[in-house]
C-alpha cells in the first residue's frame, strides 16, 4: 500500500469517527471518552465475524455496525439518568471495562496480544486493491458520515436537538421526547464508528486492544473540541492536525516513541485551545451576582 | 486474610486522600476537575527522582510546590467577584489537556520505566510483619485525613466551604470571600493529591500513566461518598478499595478498575433515583398539608 494512501485512509477512518463524536458533542452536548471503545468493538466483531465465522467482509461490517450502535443505545439510555459530569464518569467506566474485557478475555480476543490473520477489504467478493481502493472506501464512508452529520442537524430534527442541547428541561415542557431525540443521535454515532472500527480491522488485517484505549479516545474529544463539535470543517481539521503532524515529524527522524508523546502533546494543545475559545463561557457555568 | 485486609487498608489509605481532594474542589465547584492528578504525578516523581530513590527533601518541595500551585490555581478559576471563570465543560477538557501533558513531559524527561517504591532502603522492616512502608503510607494517610478534617470542622476557611458546599450562590450574594476560600482550598487540595502521589510511589509503583487511572478511582470513591463531603470521600475510597480487593480475590486483578467503574455508574444512577424519590416525597407532603393544592 503506497504511504500517501496509508494515510488518507487513516484520515477517513478517523474522520469518520470525529465526525460522529461531533454529533455527540456538538448536538447533544455531552462529552464522551468513549468512542475508541465504540469503535473497537466494530473492530473486534467485524474480525470475529470475518476470522471465526468466516463470514463475507460485508455482513461483518454490519454486525460491527450494530455492535457499535447497541452500545451507545446502552451509554444513551445511561444519559437520562446522569447529569453531564457524570455521564462523562459513565464513559470513563465504559472505556475501561472495554480495555479489561479485550485484554482479558484471551481465548476470544487474544489479549494483548490480539487476533492476526484477518481478512482484508473486500465488497460482494471484490477484493479492494490495498491502497487506492481502500483510501476510496475510508474516504466514501467518512463523506457519507458527514452527510448524514449534516441531514440530522438541519429541520425540524436538528432544532429539537440544539433546544434540548440549551435547556433540556424547557425542551421537555414544550414535549419533546428527550429519550428518544438523545437515542437516535448516540445510535448513529455508535453505528458510524463501528463501520470505521470494521475499516480499520479490515485495512490492518489485525486487531489489538491499543488503537482502542482510554487516550485514543481523549484524543478523538480533542480532534472534535477543535469548533466545539458544531463546525465539522475544525473537526476534520482536528483529525489532521493529530493524524498528520505526527507523519510529518516522521520524516525530521523522530523515534517511535517520541511520536506517540508529540501526538499526545498536540491533542492536549487542541483540547486546552478549544477549552479557552468555544468551551468557556458554558450554560453550565455558575453566574455572577446582579446586583 | 491477613493480607487481604492489609491490602484494603493501605489501599483504601492511599485513595483517600486524592478523594479528599476531590472532596474539597467539589465543595468549591460542582463541576468535575482531572487537574489533581498533576500534583500527584509531581509530588510522586519529586519524591522518587529520576533514579528512583526516596528523598524526604525533594518530597517537601515538591510538596510546597504543589500547594503553591493550588493557590494559583484556585486563583485562576474564580474570578474577584467569587463566580467561575469557565464552564463544566471547559474545566474538564482543560484539566484534561493539562494531565495529559504533563504525563508526556515526564515521559519525555524520566522515560516510562516504573520506578517501584519496593526499593526504598530507608523503609525496609516490618512492623507486626506488615512491611515498614506500606505502615507509613496508613499513617500519613490518617494524619492528612485528620488535619484536613479538623481545618474543614473548626477553622473560619472552613466554615465557609462548608457555606460555599451548601449554598454557593447565597454564599456569593452573602459577600463571602470565596475567591480566597477558593485559594486556599485548592492549595490544600494539589497538597493532598500530590501526598497521594508520594503514597503511590511508597505502596506499589509509578509510571507516567499512572496519575489518570488513580485519579478516576479517587472521583469514584469521592462520588461514592457523595461528592463533596471528606468524610464520604473517605467512606467511598474504603468502598471502592474493597470492591478492587473483592474484584481481585475473586476474579483476578485484571477486572478490579472495572468492578469499581460499574459501581460508580450504578451509585451514580441510584443516588439522582434518591433526589428524585426525595422531590416527589416533599411535594407530596406539601399537597397533605396544604390541603391538595399547590402550595
Amino acid at each position: 500500500m503506497g504511504y500517501g494512501w496509508y494515510l488518507l485512509t487513516l484520515f477517513g477512518i478517523y474522520g469518520a469517527v470525529a465526525v460522529s463524536l461531533a454529533l455527540i458533542v456538538g448536538d447533544l452536548g455531552v462529552l464522551s471518552v468513549a468512542q475508541a471503545a465504540v469503535m473497537g468493538t466494530g473492530a473486534y466483531l467485524t474480525a470475529l465475524a470475518q476470522r471465526n465465522a468466516h463470514l463475507p467482509f460485508e455482513l461483518s461490517l454490519l454486525i460491527g455496525a450494530c455492535g457499535g450502535a447497541i452500545l451507545m443505545l446502552i451509554l444513551s439510555s445511561v444519559a437520562n439518568w446522569l447529569s453531564r459530569d457524570r455521564f462523562v464518569l459513565a464513559t470513563v467506566a465504559l472505556q475501561i471495562g472495554f480495555t479489561a474485557i479485550v485484554q482479558n478475555l484471551t481465548n476470544i480476543t487474544g489479549g494483548a496480544a490480539g487476533l492476526p490473520g484477518i481478512p482484508g477489504i473486500s465488497f460482494f467478493g471484490h477484493r479492494l486493491e490495498p491502497g487506492r481502493g481502500v483510501a476510496l472506501a475510508a474516504l466514501s464512508l467518512l463523506a457519507l458520515s458527514t452527510l448524514l452529520v449534516i441531514a440530522m442537524r438541519r429541520g425540524r430534527y436538528g432544532y429539537a436537538l440544539h433546544c434540548m442541547r440549551d435547556a433540556e428541561l424547557f425542551a421537555r415542557s414544550i414535549g419533546l421526547r428527550t429519550i428518544w431525540y438523545r437515542a437516535l443521535p448516540m445510535g448513529v454515532a455508535g453505528m458510524v464508528a463501528g463501520l470505521a472500527g470494521g475499516m480499520l480491522a479490515g485495512v490492518l488485517m489485525f486487531v489489538d486492544p491499543s488503537p482502542y484505549g482510554l487516550i485514543e479516545s481523549c484524543l478523538f474529544l480533542a480532534m472534535v473540541s477543535l469548533g466545539a463539535g458544531r463546525n465539522l470543517a475544525l473537526a476534520l481539521c482536528g483529525t489532521l492536525l493529530i493524524v498528520g503532524i505526527p507523519e510529518v515529524l516522521r520524516f525530521v527522524g523522530l523515534q517511535g516513541a517520541l511520536i506517540g508523546n508529540v501526538r499526545q502533546v498536540i491533542g492536549a494543545g487542541i483540547l486546552a485551545l478549544a477549552a479557552f475559545i468555544f468551551f468557556q463561557f458554558g450554560s453550565d457555568s455558575r453566574q455572577r451576582p446582579r446586583s | 486474610m491477613n493480607l487481604v485486609f492489609t491490602q484494603l487498608a493501605v489501599e483504601g489509605a492511599r485513595f483517600s486522600v486524592l478523594a479528599m481532594a476531590v472532596a474539597l474542589t467539589l465543595c468549591l465547584s460542582r463541576h468535575i476537575d482531572l487537574t489533581l492528578g498533576v500534583p500527584a504525578l509531581i509530588g510522586a516523581y519529586m519524591a522518587a527522582g529520576a533514579a528512583g530513590t526516596l528523598s524526604w527533601q525533594r518530597m517537601m518541595a515538591g510538596a510546597v510546590l504543589m500547594g503553591l500551585t493550588g493557590l494559583l490555581v484556585g486563583a485562576s478559576l474564580f474570578r474577584k467577584d467569587g463566580s467561575e471563570r469557565f464552564s463544566g465543560t471547559a474545566r474538564i477538557l482543560l484539566s484534561l489537556a493539562f494531565l495529559i501533558l504533563f504525563e508526556n513531559v515526564i515521559s519525555l524527561v524520566v522515560g516510562d520505566e516504573p520506578l517501584v517504591g519496593d526499593g526504598v532502603v530507608q523503609l525496609s522492616g516490618t512492623i507486626f510483619g506488615i512491611a515498614m512502608r506500606r505502615v507509613i503510607v496508613a499513617a500519613l494517610a490518617l494524619v492528612a485525613a485528620a488535619a484536613t478534617l479538623a481545618i474543614v470542622r473548626f477553622s473560619s476557611v472552613g466554615r465557609n466551604l462548608r457555606a460555599l458546599r451548601t449554598d454557593s450562590e447565597l454564599a456569593l450574594i452573602a459577600g463571602l470571600p470565596v475567591r480566597r476560600t477558593a485559594m486556599i482550598f485548592f492549595g490544600a487540595a494539589f497538597l493532598l493529591a500530590a501526598l497521594g502521589g508520594v503514597l503511590t510511589y511508597l505502596d506499589t509503583a509509578v509510571t507516567p500513566g499512572f496519575a489518570f487511572p488513580y485519579l478516576l478511582m479517587a472521583i469514584a470513591a469521592a462520588v461514592v461518598g457523595g461528592s463533596s463531603s471528606i468524610f464520604g470521600a473517605i467512606g467511598g475510597a474504603l468502598v471502592v478499595s474493597a470492591l478492587r480487593t473483592f474484584a481481585i480475590w475473586h476474579f483476578g486483578a485484571e477486572w478490579s478498575d472495572s468492578a469499581a467503574f460499574f459501581f460508580l455508574v450504578v451509585v451514580a444512577i441510584v443516588a439522582r433515583q434518591h433526589v428524585r424519590v426525595a422531590q416527589l416525597a416533599s411535594r407530596f407532603y406539601g399537597r397533605l398539608r396544604t390541603g391538595g393544592q399547590e402550595s
